[in-house]
């Protein structure tokens, strides 16, 4: 970790729009993979790191949030337990973070699961989760513009599928 | 056949290469997820199955049932994604049985993914005979409306009991079809068929009309090897657990006999003198864990059901039985067979008088050479006879990995005769338990009655580094 009096370090990312971005590199090291890259090329390497598969809005809002959390402990071992999934709690400031249009959401959660950036990633989803939550078939549709591939028949069939769990 | 042209474009087709993720002549639209498009602008459908399923790990089947219903009627996709979910775990109470079982048998992708069923079919009116047991019955305020199945339902469920060849498929058939509330249980039995990966079943067993239930009847044809039709083998059943059974012990014993049961939890099972003799041989099930409760079971039984397994590592039993010195006294005997293998022991009193009971000193040599044992949970009068002068000694006959200790104090053992007891253990714990962590003291009384120096003790155990606690139940 870097401790040191000295100005804090700091990182060159660049996305893929070819759009700059400096950055502590503290707060960069919340993603895995630009952690692993850094790692990889040694201590004081001046060398941007591409990053092709975000571009610079994504990115931006991305460091946003890491440098929010940049104090947050490191994701422990058993991070995959219950404790994680069972909630679709948020925190207030990540609630308000993820206060985006759907594109924009979605792009996070693709950016936090190529960066490897477990909370982020789990925020994302849950986010989504609560924009399922509740909804009945239609409405989740309209929501997220999803199509409706069935044919009727087995819309028809499916309905019959669950009528189990409907009957209560 | 479904055409994209039944539908007008939606905005989010917007992508000039109209990269979108709705397909509808994919075979399989779980495995066929699209990449995501970099660059391009995301949609929900993007997302790839991955990401999708981390979504949906947020929605606890129990709690978003409806949800997830919902989710499997919005797009192909996300009805092959939440199948997994939807069809893990079906309770009797949560939906109607039969409907379940229409599922079942026209969707056996569903019928797949079914790992739980918890099914009760003992909750409804109690007869005399019940009554005789002295049981108390908790009716169950389910206040679903029987389903009247359909004449198309009737034959969906007639084919399938044909199509696995049962013996007396046609009756089977007609009983699932003519079910009334107290014939449930063959709607259970017919789900049961149906559901290959079956790994957990809990069962609040009940009256039926016939002797056996026909699940178990099920599972007794596989466990003899004997060819039942052309159903599955329950090879992954792991865990079973009967409450409130009606069945005799002798009738689960195929459980037994099944070669993937590894837990088994019997709770208020009764055993009486004329039932049939238990009949497993020793040390032939691969049942690891068994868990009786407030069972009232025969001494020769129960140590037949602890002989009869080759590897116990735990042992729960709370006893209902008035005469629990003999069992225990045969139990003590046949738990040595596990003395390699046991890694957690609880024996408790359902009646909470423990000290008239185990006054018999029956544990006291026997635990010290336990290889695994790591927690104990016994009445303190298993353990020591405290009528014998100086045999205060506890630390010296309990197994040396010990970790945590629970003993329970009866309501008519006195202060001054258990305090020398704890007080010992306390000194020489370091020296003969180095392992040990907790020990929890409960006591079936009020604490004028029985008064100890709680701080005293609570020092001498932290001196050792162990944690100890008390309590008045």
């Amino acid at each position: 970790m870097a401790t040191s009096t000295e100005a804090p370090k700091t990182v060159t990312l660049t996305t893929s729009d070819n759009a700059d971005i400096q950055v502590e590199r503290e707060v960069a090291e919340r993603s895995i993979l630009i952690k692993n890259l850094l790692e990889d090329l040694g201590g004081d390497s001046n060398e941007a790191i591409p990053i092709p598969n975000v571009n610079e809005a994504v990115m931006k809002k991305v460091l946003e949030w890491c440098e929010q959390h940049r104090k947050d402990p490191p994701a422990s071992q058993d991070d995959d337990s219950d404790s994680r999934k069972k909630s679709t709690d948020i925190d207030e400031w990540d609630q308000k973070f993820m206060q985006v249009d759907q594109e924009m959401l979605f792009e996070i959660i693709l950016a936090a699961n190529y960066l490897d950036i477990k909370a982020l990633l789990d925020v994302g989803c849950k986010t989504v989760a609560n924009m399922i939550k509740g909804k009945s078939p239609d409405e989740i549709r309209k929501t997220f513009n999803i199509q409706n591939d069935f044919t009727p028949e087995e819309e028809d069939q499916i309905r019959r599928e669950n009528e189990w769990a409907e009957d209560r | 056949m479904h055409l994209d042209e039944d539908f007008p474009p939606l905005p989010s087709k917007r992508n000039s290469n109209g990269g979108n993720s709705v397909d509808s002549k994919r075979a399989n639209p779980v495995l066929n997820a699209v990449k995501p498009k970099w660059n391009n602008r995301a949609f929900i459908m993007d997302l790839p199955t991955e990401l999708l399923l981390l979504v949906l790990e947020n929605f606890d089947p129990d709690q978003f049932r409806q949800t997830l219903v919902s989710l499997s009627q919005t797009n192909r996709r996300f009805h092959g994604l939440v199948m997994e979910k939807l069809y893990s775990k079906y309770a009797s109470s949560i939906g109607s049985p039969y409907l379940f079982l229409r599922t079942m048998v026209t969707t056996p992708r569903a019928a797949e993914k079914v790992k739980t069923l918890a099914w009760s079919y003992g909750s409804r009116e109690s007869d005399s005979d019940d009554e005789s047991y002295g049981r108390c019955y908790h009716h169950n305020s389910k206040v679903r409306e029987k389903y009247n199945p359909t004449v198309s339902d009737r034959g969906l469920i007639k084919n399938r009991p044909k199509a696995v060849d049962i013996p007396g498929w046609k009756k089977f058939a007609t009983k699932c079809n003519n079910y009334c509330d107290e014939q449930e249980e063959i709607l259970f039995a017919a789900v049961l068929m149906q559901t290959a990966n079956i790994e957990t079943l809990e069962i609040e067993d009940g009256p039926t009309p016939y002797q056996v239930p026909r699940w178990m009847d099920l599972i007794r044809h596989t466990a003899s090897g004997n060819s039942f039709g052309r159903i599955h083998s329950f090879k992954h059943l792991r865990s079973v657990r009967i409450i409130r059974g009606f069945m005799h012990l002798a009738d689960i014993s195929p459980l037994f006999r099944l070669q993937s049961m590894r837990t088994l939890s019997l709770e208020e099972v009764m055993e009486t003198a004329h039932d049939a003799k238990w009949n497993i041989p020793p040390c032939t099930s691969l049942i690891e864990e068994l868990y009786l409760y407030d069972c009232l079971i025969l001494p020769e039984t129960l140590a037949g059901l602890v002989s009869c397994c080759r590897k116990l590592t735990v042992f729960e039993y709370v006893s209902v039985d008035a005469n629990v010195n003999t069992q225990v006294y045969r139990l003590g005997h046949a738990l040595q067979r596990h003395s390699h293998a046991l890694k957690s022991l609880l024996l408790a009193d359902g009646f909470f008088s423990v000290s008239q009971h185990y006054s018999a000193f029956w544990l006291s040599d026997s635990l010290r050479h336990y290889e695994k044992l790591t927690r104990v949970a016994v009445p303190l009068s298993a353990l020591v006879d405290k009528t014998i002068p100086r045999s205060c000694t506890l630390a010296d006959r309990l197994p040396a990995c010990l970790r945590r200790l629970e003993l329970n104090v009866g309501s008519e053992e006195p202060a001054s005769e258990c305090e020398p007891v704890i007080k010992h253990l306390a000194n020489s714990s370091s020296t003969y338990l180095p392992l040990l962590e907790e020990v929890t003291i409960s006591i079936d009384s009020i604490p004028i009655h029985f008064k100890l120096d709680w701080k005293r003790l609570r020092d001498a155990f932290s001196a050792s580094g162990v944690a100890f606690n008390f309590r008045y139940r």
